[in-house]
């Protein structure tokens, strides 16, 4: 495993592109969060100057206090996935493009152990975001610190939706082809197929669709609750079970993906 | 004992068929060489010899055994481009090969840039070398880990004629320590210079494979010419019944099937007929002659 780490390692030490994205990954995660936080806040605090929100007050900061940050902010900075999975897919593009996924194959390293690589580099790439997340939570958060499993949710998030990023890199072998499937599926085409499958009854499969499985994982900051205080029980009940689909689905598109590259063409 | 051996091999993109039916063995210590025009099928045999392609039918087994990632560690790889991160210099690059191949040391790594002359160049990124050295890289590449068998297609790619001529004195340099080489090409002169064996593809189809004599058969032509043409023909007719004799350039090409021929006895017998010759020269028959015969049968 170390091996493959250090292969993966020399590949990007002194990758610029990689570092520069990385970077505004990080940036990107604290950034928006900070910009949420302090909307938010600008517009309860007004509010409570207007007398309107009094009795509420000690309350108003709520979401960006632990232990509810996690919460809110897994929900928004998971829009950020895209940004993510751009430094998944160039970094598997960088492979077909430079040619060396054959030369690595001719070289003496199985496809196997390619894609372990590249499996154990996205399991650092998870850790590497989930970081991000932990610090751009330590820097907007207010109250005293304190932990929640929605950190191990937004990682399992992180995974599921990067492995799928990941795929699109390895069989679509243009970057940008790649990147576009990706957010128009996650960003238009899943969303409309909800709308659709909700329309005509289908809803028992929306729970199972490649990225909402792993966005149901991420409940909705809690102030959102009173909109629809049921569908909310009924999502936090069902956790545990996308805990379980999610770490199913992706473990069957990484088994798919071992399986037909060991057959694919270079 | 034989290095590699190739079965039956076929190979279909689609509805093209870029291999038929491949077999051949290579010889441990040979030079061999797979020569063809272009889109014969050699990228592709040694694609698939490296695990970079799958045939459709057919197999093929390194020393003795079915290929897998431990065999192809014993395999130095060139195969049609040289394939680095050009963003990591040539001495970064060839220590991730290291890393792949679990062997050697950065000893080893300084002696193989010496080998092909771009120790200065060493920590310079790729991206600023010129293709000839992107090429001896690629060489240096492939002889890390010392492997029993090199793979070179194309290895002159892109090198100027000083460089080429230093890679053909590299090839018999590696030759004489007894690696087994591969060089797939289409500069037949090359070939002939280096290549102990060789295999002529053409459309996918392996026309002849073997050693280059016996590639090149018996036969040799004859060049001569006096100031009489058709009484020289008639003469050599007479004197060499099997032979076939063609005129080219107010010149007589005599085509005959043996390795020798006295040109001083026949210089001498046709003075003794009264032919006075003014040109007369050996030709012997060469890879090319040898390569254009049977592909374009």
């Amino acid at each position: 495993m170390l091996r493959f780490l250090q292969l993966e390692w020399y590949k990007i030490r002194t990758n610029r592109a990689f570092w520069v994205i990385l970077i505004l990954n990080l940036l990107a995660f604290v950034g928006f969060l900070q910009v949420i936080a302090n909307s938010y806040r600008s517009a309860t605090h007004e509010k409570v100057e207007d007398g309107k929100l009094e009795v509420l007050e000690t309350f108003l900061d709520k979401p960006f206090q632990y232990p509810q940050i996690w919460q809110t902010s897994a929900f928004f900075l998971s829009f950020l996935v895209p940004l993510s999975a751009i430094l998944v897919i160039l970094n598997i593009n960088n492979e077909w493009s430079s040619k060396m996924l054959r030369q690595h194959i001719i070289e003496g390293l199985s496809r196997k152990e390619f894609l372990l690589s590249k499996f154990i580099w996205l399991l650092v790439l998870t850790v590497v975001f989930t970081f991000f997340y932990v610090t751009a939570n330590v820097w907007v958060a207010s109250g005293e610190w304190e932990i929640s499993n929605t950190i191990f949710y937004f990682a399992l998030l992180i995974f599921a939706q990067l492995s799928i990023a990941f795929a699109l890199g390895l069989w679509i072998k243009r970057s940008v082809l790649a990147v576009t499937i990706f957010i128009a599926y996650m960003l238009i085409a899943e969303p409309l197929l909800i709308l659709f499958l909700k329309k005509y009854g289908w809803d028992f499969l929306v729970p199972f669709l490649p990225f909402e499985v792993s966005d149901r994982l991420i409940l909705p900051p809690e102030i959102l609750k009173i909109f629809s205080p049921e569908e909310y029980e009924k999502r936090s009940e069902a956790i545990q079970e996308q805990i379980f689909y999610t770490i199913l689905e992706s473990t069957l598109l990484w088994v798919f993906t071992f399986w037909k590259f060991e057959k694919k063409d270079l | 004992m034989n290095i590699l051996k190739v079965n039956q091999i076929s190979k279909n993109f689609g509805r093209i068929q870029a291999l038929r039916n491949v077999s051949f063995e290579i010889p441990q210590g040979s030079v061999f060489g797979i020569l063809g025009p272009n889109g014969s099928g050699k990228t592709t045999l040694l694609s698939i010899v490296t695990d970079v392609l799958k045939p459709t039918t057919g197999n093929f087994f390194w020393f003795g055994k079915p290929s897998n990632a431990a065999t192809r560690k014993q395999i130095g790889t060139i195969l049609e481009t040289p394939n680095f991160y050009a963003y990591l210099s040539g001495y970064d690059n060839l220590l991730l090969r290291q890393k792949i191949h679990q062997r050697g040391s950065p000893k080893e790594i300084q002696a193989v840039l010496e080998l092909v002359k771009l120790s200065e160049r060493a920590q310079s990124s790729v991206k600023t070398y010129s293709l000839g050295m992107k090429q001896r890289l690629a060489i240096a590449a492939s002889l890390l880990g010392k492997p029993q068998v090199l793979i070179l297609d194309e290895p002159t790619n892109g090198l100027d004629p000083i460089g080429i001529v230093e890679i053909r004195d590299l090839i018999l340099e590696l030759r004489k320590q007894n690696y087994t080489i591969i060089l797939a090409s289409h500069l037949l002169d090359e070939v002939e210079k280096v290549c102990t064996h060789t295999a002529i593809l053409k459309q996918g189809k392996l026309l002849s494979y073997g050693k280059v004599d016996k590639i090149l058969g018996k036969g040799l032509t004859i060049e001569i010419a006096s100031n009489s043409l058709t009484e020289l023909a008639n003469f050599l007719q007479r004197q060499f019944p099997q032979a076939i004799i063609k005129k080219e350039n107010e010149v007589l090409q005599l085509v005959l099937e043996t390795d020798s021929v006295d040109l001083a006895s026949l210089n001498q017998s046709c003075f003794q007929n009264g032919i006075l010759l003014h040109h007369l020269a050996l030709r012997k028959k060469t890879l090319e002659t040898a390569f254009l015969e049977l592909t374009e049968n």
